[in-house]
């Protein structure tokens, strides 16, 4: 059976087992171990969405600041180690997030389900956008996000409401006690990182995720074979800009000032990048592992201001230089570690029962 | 009494062994045909020669002096040219800017521009043309004398003649007789046994990476080349269709 | 009006200089640099350093800057861009942004968070003007688009016309046949990238001399270098010239319709080059001029 079958076997989501007897090859998609990890996943979101119950504000506090960082990193790398479109300018719709949440809550939208409404027309905007920068490449992509963030910055400047530089503040967040509120944005970031992780779970396993595999190993050629790369892309840069924007919203939720200059600020990127490059770009474990990497190092480090940020920048180069694939990329290619399976093994049947996917592998 | 001395090289490609422990040498005003089938590791012993390809070993000896591990341009310097397969002429740039380039590493000696011109005459008019806009034949001219600028002890052509006609190839090989008046060794690699026979003093046939014939040109069949061209035991006779792909470039 | 087409020209000619070492850079290696406009804060600051603390001449301290740019190109060419290019463009985009960082927060270190000028160490020629029809232009703008004109027609006949310059080309388009021809890729690139730094250098005094510059200044100047550039659409003389010059009237004639429309002014008229180039098929900077253009 051809290779081409086989996957088109899998989009269906049957199980693998089903086939066994007809097909001399079949696909894994699940692995003991992916299981174990779905399940402790499961388990430590109950545990954090259950932990407020025992502490105190201030763990919140620093708890949102890590969901966000989530989001950033995760759907960056969606973009960059994905979909090779490596942007320079997501914190335009980090900003843009923040900027649409103030608009919606001053026409009178309830302000919680004002955060998440703004991230949806954030990704809306980005679609119509996306036909023009996605013709970009490389290096021509990276500043052109750049300089379309600094036209949203500027653009968000021009409304009164914002009064410029000043920035204006979420005002409809204090009509709800500060308990509630804490609480409320907590959960509302645990769920949105959960979310967004889930999403890019299963989008690097749908069709989609084997079509960005094709793309990031021969754009060319995966054309050739039918695969839609401009489209798939675009899927790719409005989850990203979504996801950025959720991101920003939920950062004004925490924060409930809104400055223009801190929130278009190219800080976001080199964080993200930071978290994304270290943690491993293009691998899905990577992203999230940076992101708390980086918590942790600004939980203990980030007092030492510029000299945070000079080591942040640093480590970037170090990293792109020396340690290309990242923390978790040298762990699954030393030790094969994968916790979660977002490809497919292709297993010939003589190796069924061996827990490694021996021969041809799809992951990551 | 030779002008390069190869020992012992090894090539790979990765996992690959292209080129397995190759020696020999060439004289002053030799002209040595590299004959073999198709990956048989010419293209890659030449490069390496050259210093072009980065995985390799054994030593290289020009004029006495030890070339291994000197970089490709480091080797030209000293007076080692290889004329690529493919031509790989620079094509943003002219006829005369590619040959200039050659010339840049300064070398001394009886190859300048204009005597290149002089030799490969319908290049003059052609001089400041994008190499684009040339024949193959004139494309090969500029590869050749883009190498020959840089007055090379050693030249090694690689398929000059591919994709040319034989009355363009003809006047390609017509500088052979002049180099080696000028004690100029040369190395070619030729997939036409037939020219490669007529125009060397010795023949080395490569198989998978190692050299498995040599001798004067004058002293080998055209059998025997054949029968080790293709791996076949000594006395086994090429048979017809085995030749054909060797002999079809003559015909 | 003319007042502020003029205004909008000799600003042009800061951008146009601005461009150039980034343009320069990509077409030789294909490299986006975005510690560009970093490296050009630096030398401002460089600059800086020698006339308010050594109390050097102005002139004579951006002529002690150059070099300390070159070697600072070449160092990394070896130590950033050469390693960084094997990997691909999503390292070289990320390590240039990495080197940003690092140096944004270096000046911020070492020199703090003030706005500084050249000007003071201008003296009177800071504040100089010609009367032409009863328009004021400054010196210091007019010798910076001298500058920019005399840089760009240097650098390319440079490139087209010496040993050095084909040597560069040859390296730009195959560095493997480049090395079989006899020429040293290695140092033709880090050269090359030497020779960028230095035009860094000159951008970056004139912005020191036309206006006031902080230590975080570099990520403007990177976007004002790389819209020229692609508003120019190539790395010829005219083509940066024409780009510079554009953008610098889309930012003055921006900033007379509205208070923030100087920045808008630029990134609209950006976009709408970036969309033209879409439409008619010529979407990149091309990788080298050619040598007759």
């Amino acid at each position: 059976m051809s290779l081409s079958s086989s996957l088109s076997n899998l989009s269906t989501e049957t199980s693998p087992m089903a086939q066994a007897t007809t097909a001399p090859y079949r696909v894994r998609r699940w692995t003991p171990r992916a299981k174990i990890t779905v399940l402790l996943f499961a388990v430590a979101v109950a545990a954090l969405a259950l932990a407020p119950a025992v502490t105190g504000a201030a763990f919140m506090d620093r708890a949102v600041a890590l969901f966000v960082y989530i989001l950033l990193a995760v759907t960056w790398n969606a973009l960059a180690g994905y979909a090779g479109q490596v942007s320079v300018g997501q914190q335009g719709f980090f900003g843009l997030g923040a900027y649409v949440t103030i608009r919606l809550s001053d026409a009178g939208l309830p302000v919680f389900p004002s955060l998440v409404v703004a991230a949806l027309v954030v990704g809306a905007i980005a679609l119509p956008v996306s036909f023009v920068m996605l013709r970009l490449r490389e290096g021509e992509f990276a500043i052109g996000m750049w300089v379309l963030a600094t036209l949203f910055h500027l653009l968000v400047n021009l409304d009164p409401l914002i009064q410029g530089e000043t920035g204006v503040s979420l005002i409809a967040l204090n009509a709800v006690p500060a308990e509630t509120r804490n609480l409320v944005i907590y959960l509302m970031a645990l769920v949105s990182a959960v979310a967004v992780i889930s999403a890019m779970f299963l989008l690097l396993r749908s069709r989609i995720g084997a079509a960005l595999q094709a793309i990031r190993d021969d754009e060319a050629a995966a054309h050739s074979v039918g695969v839609n790369v401009v489209r798939t892309k675009q899927v790719i840069f409005v989850f990203a800009a979504f996801g950025a924007a959720l991101a920003g919203a939920l950062w004004l939720a925490g924060n409930v000032s809104f400055q223009p200059k801190a929130y278009f600020s190219v800080q976001w990127m080199a964080y993200t990048i930071f978290m994304v490059i270290v943690g491993g770009i293009g691998t899905f474990e990577g992203a999230i592992l940076g992101a708390v990497v980086f918590f942790l190092l600004e939980t203990f480090l980030g007092g030492y201001g510029v000299w945070y940020l000079l080591v942040l920048g640093a480590s970037a180069i170090v990293m792109a230089l020396g340690f290309p694939q990242g923390i978790w990329g040298y762990l699954s290619s030393r030790h094969g570690l994968s916790l979660v399976m977002v490809g497919r093994h292709l297993e010939a049947p003589e190796t069924e029962k061996s827990g490694k996917g021996s021969g041809w592998s799809a992951d990551g | 009494m030779s002008v390069l001395e190869i020992s012992d090289l090894t090539a790979r490609h990765g996992l690959l062994s292209a080129v397995k422990g190759v020696s020999f040498s060439v004289a002053p005003g030799e002209v040595v045909a590299l004959v073999g089938a198709n990956g048989a590791g010419k293209s890659t012993l030449l490069r390496s020669i050259a210093g072009a390809h980065q995985d390799q070993g054994g030593t290289v000896t020009l004029k006495g002096e030890d070339l291994t591990g000197c970089d490709a341009h480091k080797r030209v310097q000293r007076g080692l040219a290889l004329v690529p397969e493919g031509r790989k002429l620079f094509s943003q740039m002219n006829v005369w800017e590619n040959l200039c380039l050659g010339a840049q590493v300064g070398r001394s000696g009886d190859w300048t521009p204009e005597r290149v011109f002089d030799v490969f005459d319908n290049l003059n008019k052609r001089r400041y043309s994008a190499c684009t806009h040339l024949s193959g034949g004139e494309q090969q001219a500029v590869a050749i004398g883009r190498a020959l600028v840089s007055n090379p002890d050693v030249i090694m052509l690689d398929e000059v003649s591919l994709g040319l006609s034989p009355a363009i190839v003809d006047r390609v090989y017509a500088v052979l007789p002049e180099l080696r008046a000028s004690g100029t060794g040369v190395i070619v690699v030729e997939q036409d046994l037939g020219r490669a026979m007529s125009v060397a003093d010795r023949v080395i046939c490569m198989l998978e990476g190692e050299i498995v014939l040599q001798g004067r040109a004058d002293s080998l069949s055209r059998e025997e080349i054949i029968g080790a061209y293709f791996g076949l035991p000594p006395g086994a006779q090429g048979s017809e269709d085995h030749a054909n792909p060797a002999m079809g470039a003559m015909t | 009006m003319i007042d502020i087409l003029l205004q909008g020209v000799l600003l042009g000619g800061y951008y146009a200089l601005l461009a150039v070492g980034l343009a320069f850079l990509y077409s030789i290696m294909g490299i986006i640099n975005l510690a560009h406009g970093s490296f050009a804060v630096l030398a401002a600051y460089l600059v800086l350093a020698m006339t308010d603390s050594l109390g050097i001449n102005v002139w004579l301290a951006v002529l002690a800057v150059l070099p300390i740019m070159a070697v600072i190109g070449a160092l990394v060419d070896r130590l950033i861009f050469e390693p960084v290019q094997k990997g691909g463009q999503l390292l070289s985009v990320l390590a240039t942004f990495g080197l940003s960082v690092v140096i944004d927060n270096l000046i911020f270190q070492i020199w703090g968070a003030n706005t500084r000028t050249l000007a003071n160490a201008l003296g009177d020629l800071a504040w100089a003007s010609w009367e032409i029809g009863g328009l004021w232009v400054g010196k210091v703008s007019v010798y910076i688009l001298l500058a920019a004109v005399g840089l760009l027609t240097g650098l390319t006949l440079l490139i087209a016309r010496t040993p050095l310059g084909r040597a560069i080309r040859a390296t730009a388009t195959d560095p493997d046949t480049a090395g079989l021809v006899g020429v040293d890729a290695r140092r033709a690139r880090t050269i090359a990238s030497a020779l960028a730094f230095v035009a860094i250098g000159v951008a970056g005094a004139a912005l020191g001399m036309r206006t006031t510059f902080t230590p975080y200044a570099g990520v403007t100047q990177l976007l004002f270098a790389f819209q020229a550039a692609v508003i120019g659409g190539s790395t010829s003389v005219r083509g940066t010239l024409f780009g510079g010059i554009t953008l610098g009237l889309a930012q003055t004639l921006g900033a007379t319709i509205h208070t923030q429309g100087f920045l808008i002014g630029g990134h609209l008229v950006f976009f709408a080059a970036l969309f033209l180039r879409l439409q008619f098929g010529t979407l990149r900077l091309p990788k080298l001029r050619r040598a007759a253009a």
